[in-house]
């Protein structure tokens, strides 16, 4: 899979990408899914296996506005600078939380 | 876990060689009758201790709690286990048949590879090295040409579906289904999109009950099908809308012949008289109460009269009524909605009838899932690149369902090919040529399927039409993983199921084959537990729960049953109860229900409706205890209409569709709607292998056409008009 490092001076262009991405929301869920098990369950689990440990996160753990509002200030997010991803794969991730989401039209129960 | 393979002790070889040969032998063989229990004893054999087991029962979706009583080897009875309060410590006729349904002679014996045409019933046997490497081979082709998810999965009903699932996740296929979108899918949406969940009904503790679009007292769901006779000894009061005059309206208090496809009206007119009256208490509870109140203003009773038939006085007592005895009240949530091409917002009017009681996550209301604290072990899904993007069902109706899709637009896809080809099916304990609307059309989508495997225990239509065909083993001779259950205010519960006897002839369980077919596969890392390492891990919050499994045959988790939302939102986009749907009015679907009329069938035609006896489930009649019931299925007709036809009771009638035809006698029934016939699931089977219920009666599958549920994609079943005529 390829990955590339997101570099703070993309940040702009990342947030725009984001923006556009929450108009949108046609990221690949499967992708999606793929992906945040790969990148934010390491971390995002109940017993945590990688570092920094965060709460069991799953698509189910929030509605769709609280995941929208996640990925509107990604940089705020403490983990933010640990993340491997583009901006093409946020978008994915993003679209597959929120299609999860506990408020969705199909709710999934775990990650 | 056994492999069911080589841990046969010599003892238990000779025992299940007894049986196998016994079955083998026939039913009617005096051996066989020694050893079934319902056979003339003989006596001439020692009678060895009886010893009893627990395990739970398969012959329909219930998993009542049974104990099977065995006997030198053999399963002699299966006695309801009084442990189980799901149940109420009962097993119905169904259960107390599962004996024969191991002991069938029709069971599937060995693995069999398709030789002849399809349907043609030409078969050879082979061992299982042989048709496990023919199928993982046919399945990699497929994938390798047309991608993974050109091979569709449907699992059915079963405590090992999980792992077909998880197969087919691996596997990298997102076409999965299973029988729910050709019934209950039209509710949970409904509910889903009213109150973010789909609840139980808390039957036992109500004093008002609507039942419409249901018939529970011959469609058993437990614990609700015994609680509503409890509920009615404590005094709650049964109202139902039904066009025939069915068992459950047989109990009621009222019943209301209402006209089909008109429950809507009923029910916006019910919404109407409450609003009206200020009979609801909290309009602040939920969203878009005042559109609400502004779309129903013209659905009076007196309308809803012409459109339904049910009297408008009766229409604004039941409001009155309902609403004195809520918040113990409720219009019965029921399950199979696989009706109508409305049948969504159809629901949807029933379930807003429960928000205008205040009866969610209340006694004797709607209850919400109560926490049963069994986990689902994680696995790791693949992403494949070169997939196409989507289901191959998917952005045809707004509101499928990720998870399961639509079998009927499945079906058109693979028949079309479009958006892309669906080339193999993987079935386990799915029979959709008998429960699928319009077989035909099942037929035709298999002159596209290059490869088609199926698990079961016997011959079933669907599998007379596999390439191959793989016996699996029954539930009374399987390791199962945790299974949790809602049961209502009874109970939030989980059971497994350990051998009783052992592994019949060649079959095996399900986990086994899917396990060495992830062999032939490189994908045995996904399988690499045991049952028992499973089932620690479902289990890991629940410190000795499979101990009590065991020892109780059934854990109940104290859990709590109502308030469960106390101070939390809703799983809805307003975090409340939603009378307007505000993703509905994204999707540009009407955001509170509009009633239109049905079509109505012309002057020389009947709507047929289909349901099920209690002693039925689905296809699965081909049972000796259970045909004793009924034979043959016959065509419910009122004697007016019957009479205008020149038909008689007994008469052997043609029905006709667009889709197809069956003939089957007539049955005069005085309580079924004039223009409406009716007939139950399961018969013209068209595999001689099922040989109670083969060329017996007709198939609802083969006459009904296959509407769908605009919203959901749900099948709709009762859009069908039919012709009837006589036949020599």
């Amino acid at each position: 899979m390829r990955k590339l490092i997101i570099l703070a001076m993309a940040a702009a262009i990342f947030a725009t990408q984001v923006g556009i991405g929450l108009a949108m929301l046609d990221g690949n869920p499967r992708q999606g899914r793929f992906l945040f098990r790969q990148e934010c369950r390491p971390c995002h689990m109940e017993n945590p296996q990688q570092e920094p440990a965060g709460e069991y996160l799953g698509p189910d753990a929030k509605r769709q506005a609280e995941w929208n509002e996640v990925f509107e200030d990604v940089q705020a997010l403490p983990c933010y600078e640990h993340w491997e991803i583009d901006e093409d794969m946020l978008i994915h991730v993003h679209t597959y939380l929120h299609q999860g989401a506990a408020d969705s039209p199909t709710p999934e129960t775990c990650g | 876990m056994k492999d069911g393979k080589n841990n046969i002790s010599r003892r238990g070889f000779l025992k299940s060689s007894v049986a196998a040969a016994a079955v083998g032998a026939g039913i009617n063989s005096p051996l066989v009758k020694g050893l079934v229990p319902r056979a003339h004893a003989s006596g001439s054999r020692p009678q060895g201790e009886v010893t009893s087991q627990y395990t739970a029962c398969d012959m329909c979706f219930n998993r009542c709690g049974m104990i099977a009583r065995k006997q030198n080897g053999v399963i002699k009875k299966l006695d309801p286990n009084p442990n189980c309060r799901k149940s109420r410590g009962m097993i119905c006729a169904k259960g107390n048949a599962g004996v024969q349904h191991v002991y069938s002679p029709d069971r599937l014996k060995y693995p069999l590879m398709r030789k002849g045409k399809r349907g043609e019933g030409k078969w050879e046997r082979v061992s299982w090295e042989t048709a496990l490497d023919y199928t993982a081979e046919q399945l990699l082709k497929i994938a390798d040409e047309y991608t993974p998810c050109g091979v569709m999965f449907t699992p059915g009903v079963d405590s090992q579906s999980r792992f077909v699932q998880m197969f087919c996740d691996v596997f990298g296929s997102y076409n999965y289904t299973n029988h729910e979108s050709m019934c209950l899918l039209s509710r949970n949406r409904a509910y889903l999109d009213t109150f973010g969940e789909v609840p139980t009904g808390d039957v036992l503790h109500s004093k008002y009950i609507i039942i419409s679009g249901s018939n529970p007292m011959e469609a058993i769901m437990t614990p609700d099908t015994i609680d509503f006779i409890q509920a009615k000894k404590n005094g709650c009061k049964i109202v139902v809308l039904d066009p025939r005059f069915t068992k459950t309206a047989a109990i009621a208090d009222e019943w209301h012949q209402i006209r089909p496809g008109t429950d809507m009206a009923f029910f916006l007119a019910l919404s109407h008289v409450i609003v009206k009256e200020e009979r609801f208490c909290c309009p602040d509870k939920t969203y878009g109460y005042d559109q609400f109140v502004e779309h129903i203003k013209d659905y009076t009773p007196e309308w809803a009269e012409k459109e339904c038939g049910i009297p408008a006085e009766d229409i604004t007592r039941i409001a009155k009524e309902i609403t004195e005895a809520a918040p113990r009240a409720m219009v019965y949530p029921g399950r199979r909605s696989s009706d109508y091409e409305g049948s969504t917002q159809i629901m949807r009017s029933r379930a807003i009838v429960n928000v205008l009681l205040d009866n969610w996550d209340r006694p004797g209301g709607l209850m919400a899932s109560r926490e049963v604290g069994v986990s689902s072990p994680d696995y790791e899904i693949p992403w494949i690149p070169e997939n196409p993007p989507d289901r191959v069902d998917a952005g045809v109706v707004p509101g499928l369902f990720n998870h399961v899709g639509s079998f009927q637009i499945m079906r058109e896809a693979i028949i079309r090919q479009e958006p892309y080809p669906v080339r193999g099916w993987f079935s386990f304990k799915t029979n959709f040529m008998q429960t699928g609307a319009n077989r035909q059309k099942t037929i035709r989508m298999l002159e596209n399927i290059d490869f088609f495997v199926n698990i079961d225990i016997m011959m079933t239509d669907s599998a007379w039409f596999a390439d191959g065909v793989l016996p699996g083993n029954s539930f009374l001779e399987r390791d199962d993983p945790v299974h949790a259950l809602q049961g209502s205010s009874a109970c939030a519960c989980a059971f497994i199921r350990e051998p009783v006897i052992d592994d019949m002839f060649d079959s095996r369980p399900p986990l086994w084959i899917i396990k060495e077919l992830a062999k032939r596969m490189d994908l045995e890392h996904h399988f690499d537990f045991t049952m028992e390492e499973f089932r620690q891990k479902q289990v890991k919050d629940l410190e000795g729960a499979l101990e009590v499994m065991r020892q109780d045959g059934i854990y109940f988790n104290p859990s709590k049953a109502y308030g469960i939302y106390e101070g939390d939102p809703m799983k809805t986009l307003s975090g409340i109860k939603e009378l307007y749907n505000q993703r509905y009015e994204q999707w540009g679907i009407e955001p509170m229900p509009v009633y239109s009329p049905p079509r109505n069938p012309r002057d020389d035609q009947f709507r047929m409706v289909v349901g099920r006896p209690a002693f039925f489930t689905q296809s699965r009649i081909n049972n000796e205890l259970l045909t004793e019931f009924m034979e043959e299925n016959t065509l419910h007709m009122n004697p007016e209409p019957a009479l205008k036809l020149g038909l008689e009771d007994g008469d052997m009638v043609e029905v006709e569709s667009s889709a197809g035809k069956g003939r089957l006698r007539l049955e005069i029934d005085e309580g079924i709607e004039k223009q409406t016939v009716y007939m139950v699931t399961g018969f013209g089977a068209l595999s001689p292998q099922m040989s109670l219920i083969y060329n017996k009666g007709a198939s609802i599958a083969e006459v009904l056409e296959d509407e769908r549920d605009s919203i959901c994609g749900n099948m709709a079943m009762h859009e069908t008009f039919v012709n009837v005529r006589k036949v020599s």
